[in-house]
């Protein structure tokens, strides 16, 4: 049997060193050139013929964005859809990285904390950006909030800093575990097939088939989330708790 | 006439059937946020914990110091957590009311 974590390694497909960095074209950077130029390909695709009344093809897109737009809108407000192109690019780069994942011989990029990790930072960095702009000096009240006694300023504000940087973590985590826990259940039970061969082995092979679908419906339930969560933790920082 | 209303009632009747039933999937996605929610609490504990010893550690890098940061700011780190947690519970229980 094969070894299950083989899947999550890095291969190189293009080594490039510069000044001692290694910032050579890798499979999981060939995955996700592969998820964007996917989306843009489908956008393209369906949205070729734009009608007023859709086909079929043109309301995949139409469909997305209005299911962005409504959770932008109920989750931050009406002040909140500014920053759709944002949260939109989030959900579909993280969904198709899911989804792209599961296809033979691919990458899942999202099984990775490094690769998960700096969408994240990204994503706080934007929130950060964007509560400053917004509220100004009045940000800084994040990790001081209204109506708390200068007394308690020695406890309140790391424990608030800390909050605040745990929330990348989290949903980083809460993906990359969904994730790898999902690839090493598949790839194990597909072992199984190999081992039993023909005495037994449909059985393992149905429930393989059985963790497909259900991987199909974590990846997007997964993404959903990532998506809602970074909504919330936007809206936290447009307006004060 | 009354052929009519009797038309405009069955009308109206098919409407409200609709919004009943729209209402209940209403409902049913309310359901599904509670068990993500459920899935998250856990993940916010741990979570809150990693952080506050993360910054211990490099607070003690920083200054040099056997584990004051680190013992400190785990402890933080949790109380961190149970106050992310406190806060998205009482966050779902105002969109309940609202």
């Amino acid at each position: 049997m094969s070894d299950v974590m083989e899947q999550f390694e890095i291969k190189e497909i293009f080594p490039l060193k510069i000044s001692g960095h290694d910032i050579g074209f890798t499979n999981s950077s060939l995955c996700m050139v592969l998820a964007a130029v996917s989306v843009i390909t489908i956008f393209a695709l369906c949205l070729r013929k734009r009608q007023l009344i859709p086909t079929v093809a043109q309301c995949v897109p139409e469909s997305l964005y209005e299911f962005i737009y409504n959770m932008i809108a109920d989750n931050i407000g009406k002040a909140g859809l500014k920053y759709f192109p944002f949260i939109f690019t989030l959900f579909l780069f993280v969904v198709t990285g899911n989804l792209l994942g599961l296809f033979p011989y691919s990458f899942t990029f999202t099984s990775h904390l490094a690769a998960v990790g700096t969408l994240s930072l990204l994503a706080l960095a934007v929130n950060i950006f964007i509560g400053i702009k917004n509220r100004k000096w009045e940000y800084l009240r994040t990790f001081f909030p209204k109506g708390v006694p200068w007394v308690m300023a020695p406890l309140i504000v790391p424990i608030e800093i800390i909050s605040l940087l745990s929330k990348p973590f989290s949903l980083t985590i809460r993906l990359v575990a969904n994730m790898t826990v999902g690839h090493i259940m598949l790839k194990s039970i597909a072992g199984f097939v190999v081992a039993l061969g023909l005495l037994g082995g449909e059985i393992p092979l149905v429930f393989a088939g059985l963790i497909i679908a259900f991987e199909i419906f974590i990846g997007i339930l997964q993404a959903y989330i990532y998506t809602i969560l970074s909504c919330i933790y936007l809206g936290d920082a447009l307006h004060s708790h | 006439m009354e052929q009519e209303k009797k038309k405009l009632k069955a009308i109206s009747d098919r409407i409200e059937k609709m919004k009943d039933k729209h209402q209940k999937e209403s409902l049913d996605d309310a359901s599904v946020s509670d068990i993500s929610l459920a899935f998250q609490i856990p993940i916010e504990l741990i979570s809150g914990v990693l952080v506050g010893a993360g910054i211990g550690y490099i607070l003690d890098k920083l200054f040099d110091l056997e584990s004051l940061f680190l013992i400190t700011f785990i402890i933080l780190g949790g109380i961190a957590g149970i106050v992310n947690v406190a806060r998205m519970a009482q966050k779902t229980e105002d969109e309940k009311e609202e």
